[in-house]
This record gives C-alpha cells, structure tokens and sequence, in this order.
C-alpha cells in the first residue's frame, strides 16, 4: 500500500495505491485523518491504482467524506478501477460521494 | 344548529318584535283616548260645579261649597278641587292639608291652554301630585268667580301600564301555546329527516350480516308516511336490499375464484414436490452432468421428470407430459412418476420395461382416459451407453461430435392408451462430451403474440449457440430463448428441459482449494493469496475470484472480531471448490453462534449524513453471492457461499 500526497492550489490530492484491506487500513486512516487535521477541506482521492477495497476501508472513507463535509469541504473521487467501482455501486457509495471519471475532471473548478 | 332550534329562534324574534309594536300603538291609543276621556270628565265635573254653585257663591255660602267639592272629590281621577271668586281668592278647596303653592297662580289663570265652551285646560306639574290636568271654569264668565279641578294624569299612565303588562302576559301564554303547537307539528316534519339521517350513518359502518335494527323503523317511516319522507324512506330501503345483494354476490365470486385460484396453486405445489430440485443431483458422480428444469403455467399442466440409479452403474431417467391441465393432471402426474420410481430396478432395469409396466398400471383403471407421453432412457455410466424407449413423447436432441441430431421415431403409442401395447427398445452411444436433451412440447410450442410456435428448429438453433457448454447452461440458455421470443405472452402449458451430458468414467475431479486458517488478521492475506493461485491455475476469471475475496475478506474480519470471546487459538476451515461454473465455499468456524443473514442490510441510498457505518461488510456478501446459507453444526457455524461467473 503506497498513499502519495501533492497539491493543485488548496486542493490535496491523495493517491492510494494498492489495496485498502484490514491489514493496509490502519495506515490509509491515520495518513487521511493526518490530512485532515492539518486542516485540509479540499481533497481528492485518486484511486486508479487501487485494485481492492473491504467495508472497513469503506468506513475509512465514509468518515472522511463526513468530516470534510461538516467543515464545508468537499471530497471527490476519481479513477476508479472496475473492482472498487463495483463496491461502490453495490454499497450506494457512488451516490452518497462525488465520483468522477478522471483526475482532471475531479479538479475542475474545485 | 339543528333546524328545528333554527325555526324556533327565528319565530321568537319575530313574536317579540310583534308584540312589543302591537302593545305601543295599544298604548298609544289608549292614551289618547283615555285622556280625552278625562278631559271631559274633569270637565264635566267643573261645569257641575259651577252651574250648581252659581247661587251658592252669589250667597257666599261656603259651606255649602265646601259639602260640593267634598263629595265631588271622592270621584276617581280627581286630584283636587277648588273654587275662586272674581279676584281669584280661594273660596273652599279640599287640599289636605294645605294648599301647594304651585296651586296659587293656577287660581288667576283664565284663557290658557286649550278652550271649550269656556272652560281651559291645561298641564301643569304638581310635586307631590305629578301631571295634573287642570280644568278651569269660570262661573256666570268669571263675574262671580270660578271652579278649578285637577284631574290626576299619572292614574291614567298607571292604567294604561297595568293594561299593556296584562296584554303582554296574554301574548306570551298564546305565543307559548303557538310554539307548543308548531313544535309538535315540526316534529312530525323533522323527525323523519333525522331517522332516515340516522340510517345512512349505520349503513355506511353495516357489514351487511345481519338486518340493521333501524332498518325496521325506516320501513315504518315508509308506511306512516306520505309524500317526500315516504319516498326518501323507500329509496333508502331498496339501496340497503342493492347493497346486500350486490355484497352477496362479491363475496361468492370471490370465494368461487380464490377456490380456484387455491386448487391451482395446489395442483403447483403437487407438481414441485414430485420432482427432484436440487443441483447437481449426485455430486460425487463425475461419469455425467445432468441438470434439469421445470417451469410450470399459470393453469399448470401435467409435466414431470426424474432420475434415480438402478444400481452402482446406471442411471434411470425420464421426461413426461400427461393430458390435460389443473389438479386432475397433476394428481396423474404424481401417479405416474411414482410408479416410475417404483419399477425401476425392482420390476425392471431396461427402459422398455419400465414404460411397458408404467403402461399396463396406468391402463388398467384408467377411467378418465388421460394418458402420459414419457421418454426414458438408462445409461450405463461406463460405456455410455442408453437404452431408450419413447412412448409418444416429442422426439429427443442429441449433440453427437458437435454435431446436432434428432433421435429417430421408434412410433410407440403413449402411455394410458392401450394397455397391451408393447414398447420396443432403442440404443444410442454417447462419447464423452455428448448431450442428450430432452423436452416437453411446452417448449417447442411455446407461442409468441403472433401465434407462432417457438417450433423445433428454434430449439435446435438455440441448442447449436450453447454447443459446448455444461447441462446448467444449456436448459438455462434455452428457456432464456423461448423467454426472449415468447416476450410478455402468457405462458400457456409447463415447460420441461432435462439434458445430460456423459463426461466418461475418467472426468477429472472437480478442483478443490481446501485451507485451515488461524484466527489471525494476517490469515487473509495468505487466504487471498491462495484463492488467487487457485483462480489462475483453473481459468477462473478474474471478477469471480475479486467477489471471492472480498466476500471471504468480510466473512474471515467478522468471524476475527465478534467470534472469539477468548485469548486462544482457534482453527477457520475453509473449503472452495471450483466445477467450471460455481465457486462453491464452505467456511466452518467454532466461534460464538452467529447467522450473518440475520443482519438487517443497511440503506444504501441513504445520503452522506444519515449513512451509518456498519453491517456493509455482511451487505456485500449478499451482494457478491449468488447463494449464501447458513447453519449451525454442532460447535460449528457454517457458511456456505455459492457464485457463478457474471458478464461484462
């Protein structure tokens, strides 16, 4: 699991790559909430080299999005992988977040 | 309010308003024509004086006077009474005691207020005396002098008050009288209004069992009555008869249909219980691949299949189609494939035999005349060889080399029809491979909205696009295209599709991934791991063995955390086997008793803010499976997941 992190303005964004699984979520959350805590409200998660996500990584995200959301944030994902976009269509995530095609799209106008 | 309140309010008004004018304009005349009255009284009284004392007062006899006014002032109405002398002195007067100095300029006034024949009157105040009409009369014109009376006005104003209060009493006694009379008279109008009223309301909550108690009292209304209240109480009669009658009749085509509707749904269960379900049927057999599907119509017809091993080497089996539709077909129909259970083996081991026997059973009592076309055949799982016999049944496929074929027609008649018939015996070799199909003609005479036939050769090209695929897929397949063509039709008669496929006696075994895991998180890994290995030495596609995992991922986690209440070691084993269509995988653990489908699904359409976290994880299990079951198995939970391949 590698999490790299750069910027576009105030826009973070994070690219996890590998699989979010129960071994690998630990370090998925404490970077997120790191980023978080350092005051971020903007982020976008580029997920085009995560092969595998389980429901606790789901969690993860779910309170990330929530927490980005009550300080007037926004959290967008970008190029998900035909796996994790299963999950996320069968799990209502694909609804409940922002889920968009492409790392520039999900820039665009942030 | 209530009409009848309404009516009476509006009455008392208007008897008030009447009888309060009526006793003013009363009043008013009485005042006028009392007071004229008493005009001429005091008058009268005056002059009577006067002309008589003429003399008396010539003579200033004053005694005499005084006797006159005395006597003359006893006289109701009169106030007082006094005499003057030319100058106006007072003569005699009958003042007690003393003369009222309001009285005094009265005796000088002569030629005041109104004049008659000589004599003035005129309205003077007098406390103690109230309005006095004061009437004077001067005597030989005043020379000698003159007589003065005063006429008390506030006894007439007490008259007249005492007589309006009287008239009052008497129009409220009659007024009491009037309402007493009109209310009964309302009554009469009103009270039919409110019954039939009354009667509507109970209608509208009646349930129609039994007659309403009020209806009796409507029907009375209707005889009491003429007119409107007899019409409206008839009207209402005759829609509470409509009602019941037409509630009647609701109930008994009610009841009639769902007769019906319970005698198919029985005539259904008869049929699904008869027939074997459960796929594949002898899993440890691998010589052949059988797979087999029924799908009955609305009005259920008599189809039926089933196959059973006569011995350790070879397999019985049978498709069949009795006449006619509904329970007596389906009773038959359980007839029939009983006797096909019980000869089999015991009364017969080739397929000739037991269609011959099945024929002259059936025949014998057979009453209703229906009859049975069946196919049966016996394979010999070792050659692959099938002796058949097909007692009028539509003629089998059989794909041969890739090759597809219709079996001959051998011309037996169906069974039920003549009970000597003899059924003659047919072969047919199968290399593994090979598939045999059988069906019912609710296949090949499926009908499309156009009336068309779904007809044999649809089957056979719908056969040839399935060419080398399993039995599961085939039947699949082929009632998917009979679907397709037949689109929103009514499926008219049951639709049967049995097909075998002989894999020979050396089929390989189905690859199985058989793992014992420690109730360590780091364990997933490793199983994810394995199952991956597993995926890519069997061609498993690779979204199968994704949905595994993750599926597995979710299972392992919940079993790790809520499974064990204690520090020690415990053993997962988990056993995956893979039949080139299911992934079946079976998960025993010794954890704490837990059915994950007992888990509510979240809402997964709820937004951001109210989505909770949790019970994801048993969500996408059911979704990922196309099976999962559970059970408790001694100290053990056991998962059994099942998947297939999905597309795209």
């Amino acid at each position: 699991m590698e999490i790299t992190t750069h910027e576009s303005g105030d826009v973070k964004i994070v690219r996890l790559d590998g699989m979010i699984d129960g071994v690998t979520v630990a370090t998925v959350e404490k970077e997120l909430m790191q980023l978080l805590g350092d005051g971020a409200n903007k982020m976008v998660l580029n997920f085009e080299n995560l092969s595998y996500i389980n429901s606790i990584g789901l969690r993860v995200i779910l309170v990330v999005a929530k927490q980005i959301k009550r300080s007037d944030g926004e959290l967008r994902i970008c190029s998900l992988t035909d796996p994790v976009r299963e999950v996320f269509d069968i799990t209502g995530f694909s609804s409940i977040l922002t889920v968009v095609q492409t790392e520039d799209e999900a820039l665009n106008d942030f | 309010m209530r009409l009848f309140t309404k009516t009476l309010v509006l009455i008392v008004i208007l008897f008030a308003v009447i009888a309060v004018t009526i006793s003013l304009l009363s009043a008013q005349i009485l005042s006028t024509s009392l007071t004229a009255e008493y005009e001429s009284k005091g008058r009268a009284i005056a002059e009577g004086i006067a002309d008589s004392s003429t003399e008396i007062l010539l003579n200033r006899n004053l005694a005499t006077v005084q006797a006159v006014i005395d006597l003359q002032g006893e006289i109701d109405g009169v106030s007082y009474i006094f005499v003057t002398d030319g100058a106006g002195n007072m003569l005699a007067h009958n003042f007690i005691p003393e003369i009222p100095a309001q009285v005094l300029p009265l005796a000088r006034i002569s030629s005041e207020g109104k004049i008659v024949e000589g004599i003035s009157m005129t309205r003077v105040e007098i406390p103690g005396r109230g309005t006095i009409l004061h009437v004077h009369a001067p005597v030989l014109a005043g020379l000698v002098g003159a007589v003065h009376v005063g006429m008390d006005l506030e006894y007439i104003e007490n008259h007249i008050w005492d007589i309006v209060v009287r008239e009052q009493i008497l129009m409220f006694a009659i007024f009491l009288a009037v309402v007493g009379i009109a209310y009964v008279f309302v009554n009469r109008i009103v009270q039919p209004i409110s019954r039939l009223a009354a009667f509507v309301r109970a209608l509208a909550t009646h349930e129609f069992a039994s007659e309403l108690d009020i209806s009796r009292e409507i029907r009375s209304l209707s005889q009491k009555h003429t007119g409107e209240i007899r019409e409206l109480a008839d009207s209402f009669i005759a829609m509470e008869t409509t009602l019941q009658q037409y509630l009647r009749d609701l109930e008994e085509t009610t009841s009639a249909k769902q007769r019906i509707e319970s005698e198919l749904s029985i005539a259904h269960e008869i049929q699904m219980s008869m027939i074997p379900k459960i796929f594949p049927p002898f899993p440890d057999r691998r010589e052949f691949d059988l797979h087999a599907k029924l799908i009955s119509a609305r009005e259920v017809g008599g189809d039926f299949y089933d196959f059973y091993f006569i011995d350790e080497r070879h397999l019985c089996f049978a498709i069949g189609d009795v006449s006619g539709k509904g329970v007596p077909a389906s009773l038959f129909m359980a007839l029939t494939k009983t006797l096909f259970r019980a000869t089999g083996g015991e009364t017969s081991r080739t397929a000739s035999g037991i269609l011959g026997h099945l024929n002259r059973e059936i025949s014998r009592d057979n009453d209703s005349c229906m009859f049975v076309t069946a196919f049966c055949g016996v394979l010999d799982t070792v050659t692959g060889d099938i002796e058949y016999c097909n007692a009028g049944h539509n003629q089998p496929m059989v794909i041969r080399d890739g090759k597809l074929s219709m079996l001959p027609k051998s011309g037996d008649v169906a069974l039920g029809v003549v009970e000597s018939a003899e059924y003659g015996s047919h072969r047919l070799k199968l290399a593994p491979g090979d598939q045999l199909i059988l069906y019912t003609d609710g296949i090949t005479e499926a009908m499309d909205g156009q009336e068309q036939f779904f007809s044999e050769s649809r089957l056979e090209s719908a056969l040839r696009e399935l060419k080398g695929h399993t039995s599961r897929i085939v039947v699949r397949g082929v009632l998917e295209s009979v679907r397709e063509f037949t689109a929103d039709t009514p499926q008219s008669d049951d639709m049967t599709i049995l097909v075998i496929q002989y894999r020979g006696p050396d089929a390989p075994a189905v690859p199985t991934l058989a793992v014992r895991l420690k109730n360590r998180k780091t364990e997933l890994q490793r199983f994810n791991d394995l199952m991956r290995e597993f995926g890519i030495e069997h061609e498993i596609p690779e979204e199968t063995i994704f949905r595994v995992n993750l599926s597995m991922d979710e299972i392992l986690t919940n079993v790790l955390r809520y499974g064990y209440q204690d520090e020690e070691d415990h053993e997962i084993s988990v056993v995956a086997s893979w039949d080139r269509e299911w992934m079946t995988i079976e998960v025993h653990d010794d954890g704490t008793p837990f059915n994950p489908l007992e888990v509510a699904s979240p809402d997964t359409s709820e937004a951001l803010e109210e989505r909770k976290i949790g019970g994801l994880g048993i969500h996408i299990v059911r979704t990922m499976m196309d099976e999962v079951s559970y059970r408790r198995e001694l100290d053990s939970n056991v998962l059994t997941l099942k998947t297939e391949p999905r597309e795209g």
